[in-house]
């Protein structure tokens, strides 16, 4: 009798648990592909093809991974890689190697140990150099200028906004503890770079 | 002493005949001029309460009131009832009769009937000054206002007409130049009336008077109630030829911070007469200068491009047709991802362009483009003197959408008679935003010269920008849709300077020639929002040709929000832990039926 009663509740837990998966799927996370489509379609109109960025690498942390394209999300995100491996362009913003600031994220603290192309970010000091290639074959090469911790509230617009008629890379990745609620890390971090 | 007495007197004389002599100069030499009637300009009736019980009354010309007739009049009313521009006409009003006032008296007189007076000069006829009463002033018989100029009679009494009084104008005399500013006025039965009537006291017109004017009574009332009246009253003539100009204003909303206005809802006024966005109006020219007005919007910003100047207005010279372009942005809630303007491009051809034996039939073809990235809906297209202007093919899909890269073609056929330029203005939406092109094309009547006619079509590049903005390049393609080669092709732009030609002119003679495309190219740095007005010229026989283009570029006014790249990516985490639950929960109950069965 027990054992029958265990197994209604277990058979029972698993139709909520499939429902909330399901409800997950289609309506909380759903797929950041599709989201992106449309200002992706747009910002590659206005690029010029051969100027998009395919290739990072940062000597000094070993990283060496291919390029995403990535627009913002239907929040007003930009956008992320979907696994640890590779590297976002964030395709709304400069090409890197345009006049601006051309933004490059990734993901850092992947779960169970599993290397982040971002890790260790935090490693990286004045005068590091990171090298970008893009479709063309060329390689930019940028110069790290500083670091820095963006909070949940701070002003962001230094990252994105850049008026000294100068190119720059920003690379991003998280930083601080784990927020549950909003399922992220609390901080930033912002490597700003100058082109060389 | 009797000798210094003397000479005391004779200084004293001399001084008074030179003080009379000083003191009475100005006076005499002081013409009366004509006050701006502003707003009140256009009205037949402005009043607080107007009166009329009777049908048969035709008055032609706004009629403004806040307590209406029990019975319209006829007649043509550009504005009928309290809506705007009443208010401001009523404003007007008062700054006019202040400033008829301040003119002196040319001649004073006590209570006065001024059609018998003599001693103003020759009985029942005036010449232009001002003529004050310190009593009732009657018109008792025929009155003739002789001579170009203003008149003013002024009196500080009633102001009454005799049964049968007629005014008679000559000599240059006009209504529009002859005032009236007694403390209430009643004309009789069958007054033949001329000129504008300042009485806020009251005004009562008689049967059957005809009124050439307008009788102005803002804070009074206006009776038109006694059977077969017509109050035939004074209105802006129609100007045309060589003493009119057209203005038509044109408007661009943009709502890319939540707002929800469309373009009825910003009312517009050129001088204070209302039009509307799109049209082509008539204006007197040569003018003082036109100020082109909405009705304003707190939660939208306002700009003026095209011909009018910052502060919306425009000079007008005879012949010439001038555009002014408003736009209102909207005040709202910070934008991260900035929507896709529309953009569309219209050519217009009239065929013939000229018509050497004399009046005839002409077709306008116009040629619709979108331009842009986005579809755009709502197209709409106004057309000053043609119409209808029907759509004859395009919308292959039949979406009602003017698709990206679609084109629509439209005609409309009309008889000219006088050489004419015709004005369409073409309207679409999307995201919230309209576009807006402006054509003209001249055709002459009687001649078999070509007017010309020039074409640009305008690109931005990109249409959006993220938060604090970026380089944005104009490409301007300047085309001659006639055989006539253009000379003297001038570009400019409100917001890009520095524009550079950069190809066309394939056989370097200056001229823009009808298989030519000449680009141009402007690159500028906008940091808001921007509506910028293009305006291109060219000449060729004895004409001058423009076109317009206007063109958005949405600039987003918050940062993106940093993404989220620590630990896996949540809808994998969550997924995850869910897959891994209901694996746990399936194997339990396996092993449960296991259980239970080897029992």
């Amino acid at each position: 009798m027990k054992l029958k009663l265990l197994k209604w509740i277990l058979l029972l837990l698993f139709f909520i648990i499939s429902i909330i998966t399901i409800f997950l799927m289609f309506y909380v996370y759903p797929s950041k592909s599709k989201n992106n489509v449309a200002v992706q379609v747009e910002a590659s109109n206005e690029k010029t093809a051969l100027k998009i960025p395919t290739q990072i690498i940062i000597p000094k942390i070993n990283v060496d991974a291919a390029i995403e394209s990535v627009g913002l999300t239907p929040q007003g995100e930009v956008g992320a890689t979907e696994g640890p491996i590779n590297a976002a362009w964030f395709n709304l913003g400069p090409v890197p190697g345009e006049i601006g600031a051309s933004i490059i994220d990734g993901h850092s603290g992947w779960k169970d140990g599993t290397p982040a192309i971002f890790d260790n970010l935090h490693n990286l000091t004045e005068g590091d150099k990171i090298y970008i290639k893009n479709q063309k074959g060329d390689t930019i090469t940028f110069i790290v200028r500083s670091l820095q911790i963006y909070g949940k509230n701070e002003n962001t617009s230094s990252i994105f906004i850049s008026n000294d008629g100068l190119a720059h890379l920003n690379l991003i990745t998280c930083a601080g503890s784990w927020n549950k609620n909003k399922k992220s890390s609390y901080d930033r971090l912002v490597i700003f770079t100058n082109k060389e | 002493m009797k000798i210094f007495t003397k000479k005391i007197n004779q200084i004293l004389l001399i001084l008074t005949i030179t003080f009379m002599l000083v003191g009475a100069s100005p006076a005499s030499t002081l013409a009366a001029t004509t006050p701006s009637l502003g707003a009140a300009l256009n009205y037949a009736i402005l009043a607080s309460t107007y009166t009329n019980t009777t049908a048969g009354t035709t008055i032609n010309g706004s009629i403004g009131y806040a307590t209406g007739p029990a019975v319209a009049p006829l007649g043509t009313h550009t504005s009928y009832g309290s809506g705007a521009p009443y208010a401001t006409a009523g404003a007007d009003q008062a700054t006019a009769l202040a400033a008829l006032n301040s003119q002196p008296c040319t001649f004073t007189a006590g209570a006065i009937n001024i059609s018998t007076d003599g001693t103003h000069g020759t009985v029942g006829v005036y010449t232009p000054g001002v003529y004050c009463s310190s009593g009732v002033m009657t018109i008792g018989g025929p009155l003739t206002l002789s001579g170009a100029g203003t008149y003013i009679f002024r009196a500080d009494g009633a102001l009454n007409s005799t049964a049968g009084a007629v005014i008679t104008l000559t000599g240059g005399a006009t209504a529009n130049n002859v005032f009236w500013t007694p403390t209430s006025t009643t004309l009789a039965a069958n007054t033949v009336f001329k000129g504008i009537v300042i009485d806020d006291s009251g005004i009562t017109v008689g049967a059957n008077t005809v009124w050439t004017g307008s009788a102005l009574a803002y804070g009074g009332t206006i009776t038109t109630d006694t059977n077969n009246i017509t109050t035939t009253v004074y209105t802006e003539p129609a100007y045309s030829g060589s003493r009119a100009g057209t203005i038509t204003v044109a408007k661009i909303v943009i709502n890319d911070n939540g707002g929800i206005k469309k373009i009825a809802d910003f009312p517009l006024f050129v001088n204070s007469t209302p039009v509307i966005s799109g049209e082509t109006n008539t204006f007197r020219a040569p003018a003082d200068v036109y100020t082109i007005t909405e009705t304003t919007n707190p939660n939208y910003t306002q700009a003026f491009s095209g011909d009018c100047d910052a502060k919306g207005q425009l000079n007008l010279t005879p012949g010439e047709n001038k555009f002014c372009i408003i736009t209102n942005n909207d005040i709202g809630a910070p934008i991260i991802i900035p929507p896709v303007p529309p953009l569309i491009d219209v050519v217009k051809i009239p065929n013939p362009l000229s018509l050497p034996s004399g009046p005839g039939s002409v077709t306008y073809t116009y040629t619709l483009r979108n331009i842009g990235k986005v579809p755009v809906t709502d197209i709409s297209m106004v057309g000053d003197t043609c119409s209808p202007i029907i759509r004859i093919s395009g919308d292959t899909n039949n979406d009602s959408k003017l698709d990206v890269n679609e084109v629509w073609s439209y005609s409309c056929s009309t008889t000219l008679s006088v050489n004419h330029t015709n004005t369409v203005t073409t309207t679409g939406w999307a995201n919230g935003l309209n576009t807006t092109d402006i054509t003209s094309a001249t055709v002459v009547v009687g001649t078999s010269i070509q007017p010309p006619i020039i074409h640009i079509t305008k690109s931005p590049e990109p249409l959006t920008l993220l938060a604090g903005g970026g380089i944005v390049t104009y490409t301007g393609k300047v085309t001659n849709p006639t055989t006539t080669p253009l000379n003297n092709v001038r570009i400019t732009d409100d917001k890009c300077s520095s524009i550079t030609y950069i190809s066309g002119d394939t056989n370097n003679d200056k001229k823009l020639d009808s298989n030519e495309v000449w680009t141009y190219a402007c690159q500028v740095n906008i940091t808001n929002t921007t509506t910028s007005t293009t305006i291109v010229s060219g000449e060729a026989n004895g004409f001058t040709t423009r076109d317009i283009a206007i063109t958005t570029v949405v600039v987003a006014d918050a940062t993106p929000l940093l993404p989220k790249t620590g630990y896996p990516s949540l809808e994998k985490t969550a997924f995850g832990l869910m897959a891994l639950l209901g694996i746990s929960a399936l194997s339990i109950i396996a092993i449960i039926n296991r259980k239970k069965r080897k029992a």
